[in-house]
């Protein structure tokens, strides 16, 4: 897991300990980004092969090349609204969760700095 | 408690995304942009009418019939647009052409091959569009100076008035044997532009009145042989008006819309009574469903796909933002335009590659939409034509 460079994904596999409910939750988190980046890195690609302009099929107008025409469009659509509503809230719930859980381990740490001077 | 933590962050995430993800696309394309592609496609080449006709002859006309009237409201929003006049000879130069030259049934679906009860034969949709065109046309060249020459709407106009005051029901067919509530409210306005225009604003008042007291008692849903009444329009009845098919979004905001200059009043309470029963919103979005929910419909090519649970419907909630602008709703226009820009995927300068030229045609429309109205409220107030 050091190969991989995203802090994120960092705090993820150091956050997972070794415990199988870490584990769990670790292979969670991995699954929840994947979610995240699939719909993201195919709007790309469709946007690059130029589908947008294959979506005109939403408001019932007969596609003019076919099927293939149809499949590109609804990918293209589909991939905007996941894209647009479901990647932005787990990659933000992602985020704050890691963000709660620097906070916890600073809080922690700060604790246990305080209690050690207190008790020399 | 991991687990727990982390479903609470997605929930925040969630509600804290949702609830702020309208503010991305509140901004449309400017209406200028909007005017120029319409001034675009119908001034050169067709490939995107091509694509309507495929779909829906229909369509055909009713792109020219948006384009038409977002130009004539452009073009009197400020002064000195006058190249917007070519334009739209050309549209209905060829329309009026197509129509003589192929038939009315150029413009329309392949079932209306039938005959028309009426004496006359001809559809109120194809009739009633081409003189909104033209009635339009005539309003806008007395304001811009201009001559009206082979664009006269005055037999278009008396032959529309005259079917639709045949109708057993005062509803004249767009199809043999079928009325459109849509078509007949188009006709009615289109009469009504034309007697502001001629400055006898009282010429064709009777069957104005005639037909809105019969719509109140006869048209509007009251729900006598069924469950709870809409108090909506109903879209489609046969000649005899015995009803085909009940409210239908789509239908009935381009109706409001028209009504508007025929009885402001009435055309209000059937903006009301839709609004509460059509209309959709959440976390800054609207959309509009195609049907209440006291009288489900089924889908036909003009209703086009609906989103199932919510009901959103691409037709009726384009349409809801011509009706919205038309009454001054700000808010639900502003939130029908937001949905637009989300789901509509805009191509830049007024394109949505969700929709077509129609639908395109139909938000340049409901953008530029008020001067064209406030004219004829104007020139009926006042009495005479300029």
């Amino acid at each position: 897991m050091k190969a991989v460079g995203l802090p994120v994904v960092r705090s993820l596999a150091r956050g997972a300990g070794s415990s199988p409910g870490a584990r769990r939750a670790l292979v969670l988190r991995l699954v929840l980004l994947g979610m995240a980046g699939l719909p993201v890195l195919s709007l790309l690609a469709l946007e690059l092969l130029g589908a947008r302009g294959d979506v005109g099929f939403l408001s019932g107008t007969r596609p003019t090349h076919g099927d293939l025409q149809l499949a590109s469009g609804l990918g293209y659509a589909l991939s905007w609204f996941a894209a647009s509503v479901v990647s932005p809230i787990v990659l933000l719930g992602l985020g704050l969760e890691y963000g709660l859980h620097r906070l916890a381990r600073y809080a922690a740490r700060r604790t246990r700095a305080t209690r050690e001077s207190s008790s020399a | 408690m991991k687990m727990m933590r982390l479903s609470l962050c997605l929930v925040m995430a969630a509600i804290g995304w949702l609830g702020t993800l309208h503010v991305w696309f509140r901004d449309g394309a400017p209406v200028t942009a909007m005017a120029r592609r319409q001034m675009g496609v119908w001034m050169g080449e067709r490939r995107e009418v091509a694509v309507l006709r495929a779909s829906n002859p229909e369509w055909d006309l009713m792109a020219r019939m948006f384009a038409v009237l977002g130009l004539v409201n452009w073009a009197l929003e400020a002064p000195g647009r006058r190249e917007v006049l070519p334009v739209i000879d050309r549209i209905v130069d060829e329309a009026m052409a197509q129509a003589a030259r192929y038939g009315q049934r150029h413009f329309l679906l392949p079932y209306g091959a039938g005959e028309f009860r009426d004496a006359a034969g001809r559809s109120l949709f194809v009739d009633g569009e081409i003189a909104m065109m033209l009635v339009a046309r005539q309003l806008l060249v007395q304001q811009l100076g201009g001559e009206l020459g082979a664009r006269d709407p005055e037999p278009w106009i008396e032959r529309i008035a005259g079917q639709i005051a045949r109708a057993p029901a005062l509803l004249a067919e767009s199809y043999p044997d079928e009325t459109w509530v849509f078509c007949n409210a188009v006709a009615l306005a289109a009469i009504r532009l034309h007697d502001v225009a001629m400055g006898r604003t009282g010429a064709h008042a009777a069957l104005l009145e005639a037909w809105v007291a019969h719509a109140r008692r006869s048209v509007v849903d009251h729900a006598r042989e069924r469950g709870p009444a809409t108090g909506l329009l109903i879209s489609s009845t046969d000649a005899q008006g015995r009803v085909k098919q009940g409210p239908e979004g789509s239908s009935l905001w381009l109706a409001i819309d028209m009504l508007l200059v025929v009885d402001d009043g009435f055309a209000r309470e059937q903006y009301q009574a839709a609004r509460r029963q059509l209309i959709g919103r959440l976390a800054g979005f609207a959309w509009a469903r195609e049907w209440p929910q006291a009288w489900p419909g089924h889908g036909d090519i003009d209703s086009g796909p609906t989103v199932p649970l919510v009901g959103a419907n691409a037709g009726s909630s384009g349409l809801a933002l011509v009706a919205a602008k038309a009454l001054g709703d700000e808010e639900l226009f502003r939130e029908l335009a937001t949905s637009l820009e989300f789901a509509g995927f805009p191509m830049g300068g007024g394109r949505y590659a969700a929709g077509n030229l129609l639908a395109d045609a139909v938000v340049f429309y409901a953008r530029s939409h008020g001067p064209l109205w406030q004219l004829v409220r104007q020139r009926a107030a006042g009495g005479g034509a300029s």
